[in-house]
């Protein structure tokens, strides 16, 4: 339940509440993790037997479904019924998957791995360790999560975060925000320390490489530029060496089984050359007679070099875009980091030697749990605040397959833009709004996220009606879309989903059927719902009237306390569907009070900036 | 009812509507062109520690969408007013200008064949060595300046109908300023 709160816009709760419980969650590609922060410490919660790191593992059986170690344990036994790395599929359809492995395409375009407990999504995979981890966090702190933050790689396209919110929604997790992994990172280095400045972010994952620049100044994390490549990580790394350790000891065609422990013997020796500058590399548990593979740390190098490169193109680019002429900080991220190349390369590229004192498994999850603690509601002494940006440019689809941009990459979030568009034909009365996200000029060359219609154009010559087409995104980074004939007010509008995703009524089934819940008291809980909404609208508005009543002249009072009364009249009933809709009515009511109570607080953040202030803030 | 279809393209980009906040409210400052970037900052810093949707995570939701809102604008109106060209354009658009047709206003010869001269000599950078691109850069950066200078004096005259001219004109010298940048960043 939503705990009622009557507050100034931006106050924190009373300091006598019980202390809310957020939870930061790294859903990696290859391993996740949990953490929280309890006002003092952050800690990543781990089993009892003290692993923090959860692999990124589900395994199917008749009797349930297994997460973590133990479902990599059973991988050799039923691999079809064991999966990973489910992440790199998040939000992806058929067009994007070259190799699928035992992938399956259910019901049109939507992914599915196919296991002998029949097909499942990334979504529900993903799901799953979710639950798992929620499920960690119960025991460890004996209490129930009020709110989660979820990071995700901060090039993670608009489909890719709405699958990782639906995975959350099935879980049955509330979810305060999605946080970028590597700002999520700069908050865990940044509060950790009293430094300001611009600090660059390198993250590479198991499956995502991903690079941000951010300025930290007086608890403002304001990212000026990301970039990457959401389809590099540490397992090319991996594939690359075992590619070279297969050509090397003579080993032609490889079993599915041979295949994956080749790529587990690559892993190790990866891992090896850490601390070591050569390695024999023993192929026997590939094929029992394969010889040995000398391997050292310079043939490894040169082996991924166009990777490392890759990762570096991505950098510099990502400096051009944030504007800035030198980086205070370096911060490395992700296990991968941990090949020596990494931080070499990038010490050479930013001429800084980056910082690790924090484990580079942990250091986005105790960042994410240190946002959840903050968004939760719990007061935490040090005013903190995150402007984030958007990763890739979105637009729409305008004449002859160009893309038009409305929002441009690394465009301060959330952000509305709008702008006007005319028909292309005489007497063309409907057109289609084609939702693209991409750097490329052509549609075709972009992602598709969206496709709606707008009917009912009056017929007019081409270029004389106006079309306002509007974008938002908010500050998980997901789209909204609608347009709007202005001359005749004919809209449509749209959520931007994945079209290749679950639909929200696909969702709402899974949820009913893992709930259980008999219809009538799914009923009851939904009438207890709206009253409750009901009952906070109330309270809230008259709260603010005390305060605010002056700005309304007596007309707009007089139809805002009309409004109230009939939700105040509906609460007593119990039809679900009329209190909800004389509360829609009542909020819509309330709009332009809470704006004006808006634009009268603007004037009160700037209120207290005296010159005095001003040359504090410049000259600290 | 024409349905238009995928292979029937139906939109065609025309200029941004006109916006209706005005920015220099939202951030407390005077409609002036000149303005301090630092200032605006720590203005643009406090007005987002105030209304980031951050800050209203357990708000009711028509707080949260007119909260959202705002701070979508304290974002914008930082973009446009931070970028001396767009602020240029903003303060066109504020008095009321119609910059579609100012756009499309014939412009004078000599300043065409100028940026001509300076289009094929910022093409040909690729090959040339840092004193050319320091020349070219620094001849840009003039004359970057000098319209900006045009612009201000035009706008403190009170005649739009000259400051639309000078911001129309100031469009292409900064979109060379911002070839000639991109092309010393990639060297």
């Amino acid at each position: 339940m939503v705990l009622l709160q009557i507050a100034e816009p931006g106050a924190a709760p009373a300091a006598h509440a019980r202390r809310k419980v957020g939870l930061g969650i790294d859903l990696g590609t290859t391993n996740s993790l949990v953490a929280h922060f309890d006002g003092q410490d952050t800690q990543v919660l781990a089993d009892e037997s003290g692993h923090s790191i959860v692999p990124s593992v589900v395994h199917y059986h008749p009797d349930g479904v297994t997460v973590g170690s133990s479902a990599l344990a059973a991988v050799d036994g039923a691999h079809h019924d064991t999966i990973a790395s489910a992440k790199r599929f998040m939000g992806r359809a058929r067009d994007d998957v070259s190799d699928g492995g035992h992938l399956l395409f259910a019901e049109g375009d939507t992914l599915a791995f196919a296991t002998s407990q029949g097909p499942k999504t990334p979504v529900e995979v993903s799901s799953a360790i979710l639950g798992a981890l929620a499920d960690r966090a119960r025991t460890a702190l004996a209490q129930e999560a009020d709110g989660v933050v979820i990071t995700v790689p901060a090039y993670f396209d608009d489909a890719q975060r709405q699958a990782t919110r639906q995975a959350a929604e099935l879980a049955g997790l509330r979810v305060l925000r999605l946080l970028n992994e590597p700002t999520a990172a700069a908050i865990a280095y940044g509060l950790d320390s009293d430094e300001e400045g611009v600090i660059a972010v390198y993250d590479l994952g198991g499956g995502t490489f991903d690079v941000s620049i951010l300025r930290l100044h007086r608890g403002v994390f304001e990212v000026l530029a990301t970039g990457g490549d959401s389809a590099l990580g540490g397992d090319d790394f991996d594939l690359a060496l075992a590619n070279f350790l297969q050509h090397h000891a003579g080993l032609n065609q490889l079993t599915a089984s041979q295949r994956r422990q080749l790529l587990a013997v690559a892993r190790q020796a990866k891992e090896a050359l850490t601390h070591n500058e050569a390695i024999r590399v023993s192929m026997s548990t590939v094929v029992s007679d394969a010889p040995p593979v000398e391997l050292n740390r310079s043939a490894f190098n040169s082996l991924t070099a166009d990777l490392v490169n890759r990762s570096l193109d991505a950098c510099r680019q990502c400096v051009i875009d944030a504007q800035v002429t030198a980086v205070d900080r370096v911060v490395l991220v992700g296990g991968s980091t941990r090949m020596p190349i990494i931080s070499e390369v990038v010490a050479a590229l930013f001429g800084r030697e980056p910082l690790n004192s924090i484990d580079p498994d942990l250091v986005v999850a105790m960042g994410a749990a240190r946002q959840a603690d903050v968004l939760v509601g719990n007061r935490t002494g040090d005013e903190m605040v995150l402007l984030d940006v958007t990763p890739l440019s979105l637009g729409v689809e305008t004449y002859g397959g160009l893309v038009e941009r409305l929002v441009p990459r690394n465009t301060t979030i959330p952000v509305t833009r709008a702008q006007e568009f005319t028909t292309a034909r005489d007497g063309q009365t409907g057109l289609v709004v084609h939702v693209v996200q991409g750097e490329r000029e052509q549609v075709v060359d972009c992602r598709s996220l969206a496709r709606f219609e707008l009917k009912g154009i009056p017929p007019m010559v081409a270029g004389a009606a106006r079309i306002l087409v509007t974008f938002q995104v908010d500050a998980d980074g997901l789209l909204e879309v609608s347009a709007r004939e202005e001359t005749t007010g004919t809209s449509a509008h749209v959520v931007v989903k994945p079209a290749y995703g679950l639909a929200d009524d696909q969702v709402a089934e899974m949820l009913r059927a893992s709930y259980e819940h008999a219809a009538a008291d799914m009923q009851a809980r939904q009438l207890t719902e709206a009253q409750i909404e009901a009952q906070q609208l109330l309270e809230a508005t008259t709260a603010a009237l005390e305060a605010d009543g002056d700005l309304l002249d007596p007309s707009e009072r007089a139809a805002l306390d009309a409004a109230l009364g009939a939700l105040r009249d509906q609460l007593a009933s119990n039809d679900v569907d009329a209190l909800r809709q004389t509360f829609d009515q009542t909020a819509k009511a309330t709009e332009g009070f809470a704006a004006k109570r808006m634009d009268r607080s603007i004037q009160e953040a700037l209120g207290g900036l005296s010159v005095a202030d001003f040359d504090e803030e410049l000259n600290p | 009812m024409v349905k238009a279809s995928l292979s029937d393209p139906t939109l065609a980009a025309e200029a941004p509507p006109q916006r209706s906040r005005d920015y220099f409210e939202l951030f407390g400052l005077p409609a002036q062109f000149d303005i301090n970037i630092d200032d605006l900052a720590v203005r643009f810093r406090k007005l987002q520690m105030r209304f980031h949707p951050d800050k209203f995570v357990s708000a009711g939701a028509v707080e949260q969408r007119v909260a959202a809102q705002i701070s979508a604008d304290i974002n914008t109106g930082y973009r446009v007013l931070s970028n001396p060209v767009s602020r240029a354009r903003f303060m066109l658009e504020r008095a009321g200008m119609n910059l579609e047709k100012v756009e499309r206003q014939p412009m004078p010869g000599d300043f065409l064949l100028q940026q001509m001269e300076l289009r094929e000599a910022v093409t040909q950078l690729k090959q040339g060595n840092d004193s050319e691109r320091t020349t070219l850069h620094q001849q840009v950066a003039e004359l970057y300046e000098q319209h900006i200078e045009a612009f201000q004096v035009a706008l403190q005259a009170g005649d739009f109908d000259v400051a639309g001219s000078v911001w129309q004109r100031l469009l292409f010298v900064d979109k060379l300023r911002q070839e000639i940048e991109l092309a010393t960043a990639q060297h």
